[in-house]
């Protein structure tokens, strides 16, 4: 049998587990697999559960490219400048050590209620994910091909974008992979606990907490669905702009 | 185009190798001739590759000079290295590999195409100027960093063993095709080896270097045998007689 099949045993196993479960056991806070996606296809008729993806996906990822345009901007920069790195290494070092949920208060604080200090903080904490990565990717880069831009007359701007930046390319987009996924969990924490009206996270925590079991699995499922998406989307692009690597 | 040689004069270079600390040059000097193909033949670790980094500008001599005759700035130079997976830009298509030197002078991308399909041209090439370096074999690639190198038409041609990491027979081609290229240019190269066959078939002159620190000349060969030669003028008498001079010279 073709192997192309294997991952969709995996997940015919995993439902045909999850349904005798359910069928011997009985447990009370377990809906059937069956219940769950009436319930789920019952909330997407609705078009409430587009408006609820479509807030915490625009939350997550308006925080997470702009902390990537950040990080990676300041990562090449801290990696082509060793000087700047040994500067600040402690700095970036106790800044990204920092979990950006206990900064939520002061965000509040600074940038009020809502959408703002939710994306400002899943900023935050990619632009550090970014800068480590794309500064080791700069630092780490091959000598010979630096040495051979430089002796061709690459300088400034066109050896940043030229040379340094794809160079670096494999080492961003590993920082991306684990930066959308944090993103992801940022927003929908945010949404559970911090004043949302809307959103995954939101609904999550209010199915909780009045009890309706199976709307909970629903979100539950969606938002791991969301996560892989995300996560496929930057393997999508990825395999576009890497093609070269490993050949 | 008038021909550029140089002189490396009186040149002194310092190196902290643990546990001494040794002089790699000391009042090292060379004349380079304009025009003509000079191999340096040296073991590992003689300096090859400094002299060439010396040369070229990247690495500073703690004293002595360069000279280039008949400059009065510094002149082309073109660096080939050794290892072409990574010197070249395998993010780049083979002509955006080509065309990197016109590109940063701010040629389009229509006249870069121009240049590389002219380039290709005139010295016999064939290559899918729109695939990936990946997609080529080692000996293309190392032929797109040797085009790469010549596109802006430099004055002077430094190659650090560029086929050392090539198998035996594409190095064969290659050499041939390194060959055919200079007859046509005829610009001053210094190719550094350590393989004395490719050091005698492609040189002008042989530089021999010794193995002890600071590192000395043992000799410089001349090798007047005809142009262009092939695979086959290995084996004719005249070169190995160069061969065993070469030989005899390492021994003593």
């Amino acid at each position: 049998m073709s192997k192309k099949l294997d991952p969709y045993i995996g997940l015919f196993l995993l439902l045909f587990l999850w349904y005798l479960t359910v069928n011997i056991w009985e447990p009370v806070f377990l809906p059937s697999p069956l219940e769950t996606f009436s319930k789920l296809l019952e909330l997407a008729k609705s078009g409430q559960l587009l408006k609820d993806v479509l807030a915490t996906t625009y939350g997550a990822l308006v925080g997470f490219l702009s902390g990537a345009l950040i990080g990676i901007f300041l990562g090449i920069i801290v990696g082509y400048f060793t000087r700047v790195y040994s500067t600040f290494s402690f700095v970036i070092d106790f800044f990204r050590s920092i979990p950006p949920i206990a900064l939520f208060p002061l965000a509040i604080i600074f940038l009020g209620i809502g959408l703002l200090p939710k994306i400002a903080l899943i900023a935050f904490a990619v632009t550090w994910v970014l800068l480590i990565n794309t500064a080791y990717g700069v630092l780490y880069s091959s000598a010979t091909r630096k040495k051979a831009a430089l002796l061709l007359g690459a300088k400034g701007r066109q050896l940043f974008a030229d040379v340094l930046f794809p160079e670096a390319l494999p080492q961003i987009y590993s920082g991306l992979r684990i930066a959308v996924s944090l993103s992801l969990i940022l927003m929908v924490t945010f949404e559970m606990f911090f004043g949302s009206t809307s959103g995954l996270g939101f609904r999550i925590y209010e199915s909780a907490l009045t009890y309706k079991i199976t709307e909970l699995y629903s979100y539950i499922f969606v938002t791991g669905f969301l996560g892989f998406a995300l996560n496929k989307a930057v393997v999508f692009f990825e395999k576009i702009n890497l093609h070269w690597l490993g050949n | 185009m008038e021909k550029i040689g140089l002189k490396i004069e009186k040149v002194n270079k310092f190196f902290r190798i643990v546990p001494a600390e040794k002089n790699l040059f000391e009042d090292f000097s060379l004349e380079v001739l304009p025009g003509e193909f000079l191999t340096i033949f040296g073991p590992n670790g003689s300096g090859k590759t400094t002299l060439l980094n010396i040369i070229s500008g990247l690495l500073a001599p703690d004293a002595g000079l360069v000279d280039f005759s008949n400059q009065k700035s510094k002149p082309k130079i073109s660096y080939i290295f050794q290892n072409y997976r990574e010197s070249l830009f395998p993010w780049m298509k083979i002509y955006e590999n080509i065309a990197y030197p016109l590109k940063i002078q701010g040629l389009s991308k229509k006249q870069r195409l121009a240049k590389v399909e002219e380039i290709c041209k005139r010295f016999a090439v064939d290559l899918d100027l729109e695939a990936y370096p990946y997609r080529l074999s080692g000996g293309q690639q190392q032929l797109v960093a040797i085009l790469r190198g010549l596109i802006d038409k430099p004055e002077i041609i430094l190659m650090d063993e560029p086929f050392a990491s090539l198998d035996y027979q594409t190095t064969l081609q290659s050499e041939q095709k390194l060959q055919e290229i200079w007859q046509e240019i005829r610009t001053t190269t210094i190719f550094v080896s350590h393989d004395l066959r490719e050091s005698i078939l492609l040189a002008d002159r042989i530089v021999l270097f010794g193995k002890n620190k600071p590192t000395k000349i043992i000799s410089i060969v001349d090798n007047k045998l005809t142009r262009p030669r092939k695979t086959t003028t290995i084996t004719s008498s005249k070169f190995i007689e160069i061969e065993k001079k070469i030989l005899k010279l390492l021994e003593d």
